[in-house]
């Protein structure tokens, strides 16, 4: 049954299990991937054989920029300093995903026309948390 | 609460001028001193800043020193006050016709994963560096300077000269400064449309500096 994304809920933090709800964040992507690791030798015939390497992924946050905002705050601070941050992404509201993330980049936008808009890249530095 | 980015103003660097004995302000438990006035804050990168802990000269080795904001902070320790710079502060000139921004801060990811670790991979961050496109509805030969002097964006191309930009942002007294290069200026024109530039920036400090990072947010 399919259901709509606004029921979302995006929680940033310094420490796992984060408490503090993001201000400002209108999108999210998590591709989760593991590495491909091709297996096929001349034993397999004609399909290819594989198995799953290391985990790793990179995820985008992005929305409003909120200057005022703790957790748009921590992401910043935490690009310069090099902290790990913990997001956890629960799609409607419930489940979801928790993960540790090194920020990579924080790009904000502003337009005459618009609000200014922030896009923070995290890259994985942990497993994968499921919740619940 | 978002704001509209219509009140966001851009800013450049203009002419060094000399400051003597600028009174700072202290904060965060007196390990840091910034310059009071707020038009003198941005701190010129090739020219050398003596600092006075109460009219005692400070060693640089000392204090970590803040160009894009006017801030030193003590290695250890607090300031004593009052506290002075002298030096050469830049002074701003808006660049009035800007009305998009582009700021990207970004680190490189260096994948530290090791055997231990398990499933899943682990990374550290490297070198970090910024990039700040500014879109004005002005001609590459426009000359941003009201005053005497001229500022223009398509001399900025050639003369190779590392300057200050700004961005503020609505509602709120964070903003974004930058030492950059105009490394790129891309001018449009369109019969039914009006002039266009994107001037881009690419931070750095000017060579023979040991300024460790060339940009920061107001809040750092």
């Amino acid at each position: 049954m399919p259901s709509a994304a606004h029921t979302g809920v995006v929680k940033i933090g310094a420490s796992a299990t984060p408490t503090v709800e993001a201000d400002g964040i209108k999108s999210t992507d998590w591709p989760l991937g593991r590495d491909v690791l091709e297996t096929t030798d001349f034993k397999d015939g004609k399909a290819k054989t594989k198995i799953l390497g290391l985990l790793g992924f990179d995820i985008t946050l992005s929305g409003d920029f909120e200057p005022s905002d703790a957790s748009q705050t921590l992401l910043r601070a935490s690009l310069l300093d090099g902290a790990t941050v913990y997001v956890q992404n629960l799609f409607d509201g419930t489940n979801g995903y928790e993960a540790g993330f090194k920020v990579s980049g924080f790009k904000v936008t502003p337009d005459v026309a618009g609000i200014p808009q922030m896009t923070a890249t995290l890259t994985s530095t942990t497993d994968v948390t499921v919740i619940p | 609460m978002p704001s509209s980015a219509a009140s966001c103003r851009a800013y450049a660097t203009g002419t060094p001028t000399s400051m003597t004995t600028e009174a700072c302000t202290l904060s965060g438990g007196n390990t840091v001193a910034q310059v009071t006035n707020t038009a003198k804050r941005i701190l010129d990168p090739a020219e050398a800043v003596l600092l006075y802990d109460n009219g005692v000269l400070q060693a640089a080795s000392t204090y970590t020193l803040n160009h894009c904001w006017g801030k030193a902070t003590k290695a250890s320790g607090s300031w004593t006050g009052p506290v002075t710079m002298s030096g050469k502060y830049l002074p701003q000139l808006e660049l009035d016709e800007t009305f998009r921004a582009d700021i990207a801060v970004t680190r490189d990811v260096l994948e530290s994963t090791v055997f231990k670790n398990g499933k899943h991979k682990t990374k550290e961050l490297g070198l970090m560096t910024a990039i700040l496109a500014l879109d004005m509805r002005s001609m590459a030969g426009k000359d941003f300077d009201t005053g005497g002097g001229t500022m223009k964006l398509e001399t900025w191309l050639t003369d190779e000269e590392v300057r200050v930009l700004e961005v503020t942002f609505p509602d709120t007294t964070l903003a974004f400064r930058m030492m950059g290069l105009l490394g790129s200026l891309k001018a449009s024109a369109a019969v039914g449309a009006l002039h266009q530039v994107t001037a881009t920036y690419d931070a750095t400090a000017p060579a023979g500096t040991s300024i460790p990072k060339p940009f920061a947010w107001s809040d750092e």
